[in-house]
């Protein structure tokens, strides 16, 4: 009898047990990979849009901001069709403690060539702006030209191509690196391409309901202030003397994203511990109740010469395998489940999502493995511990 | 019985599950993109039908190789099996393109949705293979 492959025997030989088993560590390694997966992209997501976000305020028309919620408009690309003047501007650059102010022109195309739903197009001054340039410079080095385009990441179409829009063609000149905020799925250009897109839209007859002309209009301007002037100063100033506009501090609107992440993760955490504690103490009964009914087995093989620690192993490398199976499964399952459905996960949870490095995932998935292993192992110690204490003559005289 | 006939076993019936479920969830919570405001598809809509049109095939193989008891016959079906989920995988977006829009229901619900069935059919048709042949 070769001892070594008595675990793997032992295994095959009760397939519904060890299905079973292997099922109980698969739920703990699924939940821990695929909830520890989705709550990094968050933080990625969270992090990118911080590190993007340039500006300290944010001005608005004012009836937009009492229309929609500004913190998915502004902060997770849904930016929409909104207008004011485009002197406010000048007000805005102005105002004390404003360093930089930079504008931007929205248009959501009503159709696009290639799609049934609007296609956001975001207008922007090259030569100004702070917010957009220094994300779109990573990954385009020369200057956009007039009716070219930069599209989001997550745009599939090819650059050098054309992307037809109100039955205008313009070029992709470049894709931009993905920010796991609907950023992604924008197409940017020169505030001057937007405004003939929106004069285009104005041929075909559709009303973009403007309030003046295009090439006097902006739909946001974005406002860095100087260092040691306050953000909050600068937008109570401005809401208080530039009519028709909402200025809004946009560390407030990421405090909000934070609070709704840290929402999410409390509650991950605690499903996480929930499962753990779950199927450590189901593991710990089932190995129990397995070593009560094999207590013949174990004693005939105390008889034909195996020592306590040869069995105890035996039962370690059962369990090592279980876990080591199961571990595996689970996280191929949270794998299967989290990268094809992210889009869907990111549209449910309405947080930016931003995968982690290959090799940030290659470590979860590592550490998952370790930890269901050990857990595994952990429950079975004690039913290794008694089978060094088995009576044997008292099992084989029971019958 | 003859010695060389099978019951059907549980992969049989995962089988069948999982090849129900692939047409059932295209026509109903992972179908596509809908039709535009002018009546016209975007090609998105052609790589739901060929999906939708192997996933038939794929409930039809299963079918068969639940009822028919040969051994022989059913390592063959799931030998078919195999390469149609295979290219279910790679037919939405890499043969037949999608909509451009990443965040759009063939992306968000289509696409991963047929992935997922399909890789999880391969995987159960190569294990009711290996079984089927160990037998």
């Amino acid at each position: 009898m070769d001892f070594r492959k008595l675990p793997i025997r032992n295994l095959v030989r009760r397939p519904g047990r060890t299905a079973t088993l292997v099922l109980l560590v698969l739920l703990l390694s699924f939940t821990m990979f695929g909830g520890a997966l989705t709550l990094l992209s968050i933080r990625g997501g969270t992090k990118s849009l911080e590190g993007r976000l340039g500006a300290d305020v944010i001005v608005v028309p004012s009836e937009m901001a009492s229309k929609v919620n500004l913190d998915n408009v502004l902060l997770m690309g849904t930016t929409g069709s909104y207008y004011m003047k485009a002197d406010i501007l000048d007000q805005i650059r102005a105002v004390e403690g404003v360093e930089k102010a930079s504008a931007q022109l929205f248009m959501a195309s009503l159709r696009a060539s290639c799609c049934s739903v609007a296609v956001q197009v975001i207008g922007f001054d090259p030569e100004e702006d702070f917010t957009v340039q220094p994300w779109i410079t990573r990954s385009f080095k020369r200057g956009l030209g007039d009716m070219e385009v930069l599209v989001g990441s997550r745009v599939s179409t090819e650059v050098g191509g054309n992307i037809r829009i109100y039955e205008k063609d313009c070029r992709v000149a470049g894709r931009l690196e993905s920010t796991g905020t609907q950023m992604d799925t924008a197409v940017y250009a020169t505030i001057d391409t937007v405004r003939t897109l929106i004069k285009a839209a104005e041929d075909l007859g559709h009303d973009l309901k403007l309030p003046g002309d295009p090439s006097e209009l902006v739909s946001a301007v974005y406002v860095k202030v100087s260092d040691g002037a306050s953000a909050d100063n600068a937008a109570g100033y401005i809401n208080g003397h530039i009519r028709r506009t909402e200025a809004i501090r946009t560390k407030n609107m990421l405090t909000d994203v934070s609070d709704s992440m840290a929402g999410v993760s409390f509650v991950m955490t605690i499903l996480i511990a929930a499962v753990w504690l779950l199927v450590f103490f189901l593991i710990l009964i089932a190995f129990l109740m397995i070593l009560r009914e094999r207590k013949k087995e174990f004693a005939s093989l105390r008889v034909l010469g195996a020592s306590s620690g040869m069995l105890s192993s035996m039962v370690f490398r059962e369990t090592a395998i279980i876990s080591f199976t199961g571990g595996l499964a689970g996280i191929a399952l949270a794998c299967l489940i989290v990268f094809p459905f992210s889009a869907l996960i990111e549209k449910m949870l309405d947080l930016p999502f931003l995968r982690p490095a290959a090799g940030t995932i290659a470590g979860l998935a590592v550490g998952t493995l370790v930890m269901c292993m050990i857990t595994g192992i952990i429950a079975s110690a004690w039913s290794a511990y008694k089978l060094g204490h088995v009576d044997v003559s008292m099992i084989l005289r029971e019958e | 019985m003859r010695h060389s006939e099978k019951r059907a076993g549980a992969t049989d019936f995962l089988l069948l599950l999982l090849t129900i479920l692939f047409p059932a969830g295209l026509l109903s919570v992972f179908k596509g993109c809908p039709a535009g405001e002018d009546g016209s598809w975007m090609s998105c809509h052609w790589a739901e039908m060929a999906v939708l049109g192997i996933s038939c095939v794929l409930l039809i193989c299963a079918l068969i190789h639940l009822f028919v008891p040969d051994p022989g016959v059913k390592t063959g079906i799931d030998a078919a099996v195999i390469p149609m989920a295979a290219l279910s995988i790679f037919l939405p977006k890499n043969l037949i393109r999608l909509c451009m829009m990443a965040d759009m229901r063939c992306h968000v619900y289509m696409r991963p949705f047929t992935a997922v069935l399909s890789a999880l059919i391969l995987c159960m048709a190569f294990v009711d293979l290996l079984l089927y042949k160990r037998k």
